[in-house]
């Protein structure tokens, strides 16, 4: 998908769960969002960092097992693939044009593992956000400061006990790291919905409710809301009236530039010789690119 | 000069998944303790006693299940942060959907105008061939009373 040069501005909501409940398919949902006036979704999937299998592992498996050339094909580096995951995107009626259905990843991880396998995937690549989910204080350190992803999120029913400070929500914030608040589960009454108010109110709390986008994380159509109604549902969350418009638009938006920053683009490194006054052609100064990709790929 | 504001809310509320175009089973009043009972679960008491003291549920549509809200000025927030809560209507799921939000009724009116004329040409580019030819007979076989005369106006 060429976000570079599509004009992506209207309504976003990143986190649609690609595993939808037994009586509806993720195409329902894409349609039903279509049909509310959101341009652009991320079906999401989630994978546990510290429960994949690593490829090393693997590897020692199949050279056990004396694999077959279809094995060998089969051998991925343990990230979920996102050419599982099918749709046709549904067309938006006000502008007549497809939605954009962009494609998420989020790893839940506790900050012990190897995370410079999340940079070596060739599968985690090919999607195009990545979002992570710490469950713990040291894995969130981790992501708000170091870690190249796009989003993070916290799960409201194991957030206890470990603190988001102010010092590393700004460090987040200029890295442009957004965190991500889901309301789904808050739609049905009890302690559920506490929990996830309390999170929210707690995170907005302390990021000053800058920096915050607010997605669905819906599981089957019913659970969608209205791009016009969600900054309302941001406000309960604690966000200010122009925060919370943000956490659906413009700061969305910026997630989704970000994701193509990180994800599309490669370094450059061009050097500059002094004229020896031997050799005159343009090129004979400048060695080759080191690493460059292009951003229309 | 205007004293009381008010804001009026367009709402959706569809049932959920294929039962789209279902006609819904509902009437003002249902909506108005729905909405009450929503703002109780999300305000509480004191967010019932605010959007209640100029709550009206002014006009509801069963084929194209539309609702006007009225709502006082200082309470729309509180009733529009709880509304995306809602999830059941006398036990029907419905998912609701703000459409618009105005803060008089003659604007609403042109919105709600607008928006059935489209869901009136939708309704009528899926209805069948049959029903359509019946429709349109039955349209053109209507005899329009003179207004003039059965309101007993001048000049008739």
């Amino acid at each position: 998908m060429d976000v570079v040069t599509e004009d992506i501005s209207g309504f976003f909501d990143l986190n649609i769960s690609s595993s939808t409940q037994s009586d509806t398919t993720l195409q329902n949902v894409l349609d039903r969002a279509a049909m509310l006036g959101y341009n652009t979704v991320a079906v999401n999937v989630t994978a546990d960092l510290d429960k994949l299998e690593t490829v090393t592992s693997k590897k020692k498996k199949m050279r056990k097992a004396a694999p077959s050339a279809e094995e060998a094909a089969a051998l991925t580096d343990g990230f979920p693939d996102p050419g599982a995951i099918t749709f046709t995107a549904p067309v938006c009626p006000r502008t007549g044009r497809r939605m954009r259905v962009l494609k998420r990843v989020t790893l839940e991880f506790t900050g012990q593992g190897d995370l410079s396998r999340i940079g070596r995937s060739t599968n985690l690549k090919k999607f195009d956000l990545l979002a992570v989910q710490p469950t713990t204080q040291a894995a969130f350190n981790v992501a708000c400061q170091t870690l190249s992803v796009d989003i993070i999120c916290v799960d409201p029913a194991s957030f206890r006990g470990f603190m988001l400070n102010r010092k590393l929500a700004g460090l987040a914030a200029r890295r442009g790291v957004v965190i991500e608040l889901v309301y789904a589960p808050a739609l049905s009454a009890g302690s559920v919905r506490r929990q996830l108010l309390l999170t929210a109110l707690t995170l907005t709390n302390i990021t000053i409710g800058k920096n915050m986008i607010v997605s669905s994380g819906a599981t089957h159509e019913h659970q969608l809301r209205g791009p016009h109604d969600v900054p309302y549902v941001a406000e309960l969350m604690g966000l200010s009236p122009a925060a919370a418009k943000a956490s659906v638009s413009t700061l969305a938006k910026s997630t989704v530039i970000h994701a193509v920053g990180r994800n599309r683009t490669g370094f450059c490194m061009a050097q500059l010789l002094p004229d020896s006054g031997e050799s005159r052609s343009g090129s004979a100064g400048v060695t080759p690119a080191k690493k460059r990709k292009t951003a229309a790929c | 000069m205007v004293r009381l504001k008010h804001r009026y809310f367009v709402l959706e509320l569809a049932p959920p998944g294929e039962k789209a175009h279902a006609r819904l089973v509902v009437n003002e009043d249902a909506i108005y303790r729905a909405v009450l009972e929503v703002v109780d679960q999300i305000h509480g008491d004191y967010g019932v006693a605010t959007v209640r003291s100029r709550l009206i549920v002014k006009y509801c549509n069963a084929v194209t299940r539309v609702a006007l809200l009225r709502v006082s000025h200082a309470a729309h927030r509180l009733l529009a942060s709880a509304l995306p809560f809602m999830t059941s209507l006398e036990g029907q799921p419905i998912t609701p959907r703000t459409l618009y939000m105005g803060a008089t009724i003659m604007h609403c009116f042109r919105f709600l105008k607008r928006h059935q004329e489209s869901h009136l040409e939708e309704m009528w580019a899926s209805a069948d061939p049959h029903r359509r030819h019946q429709m349109r007979e039955a349209i053109m076989a209507l005899k329009l009373p003179n207004i003039a005369e059965t309101r007993g106006l001048p000049g008739v």
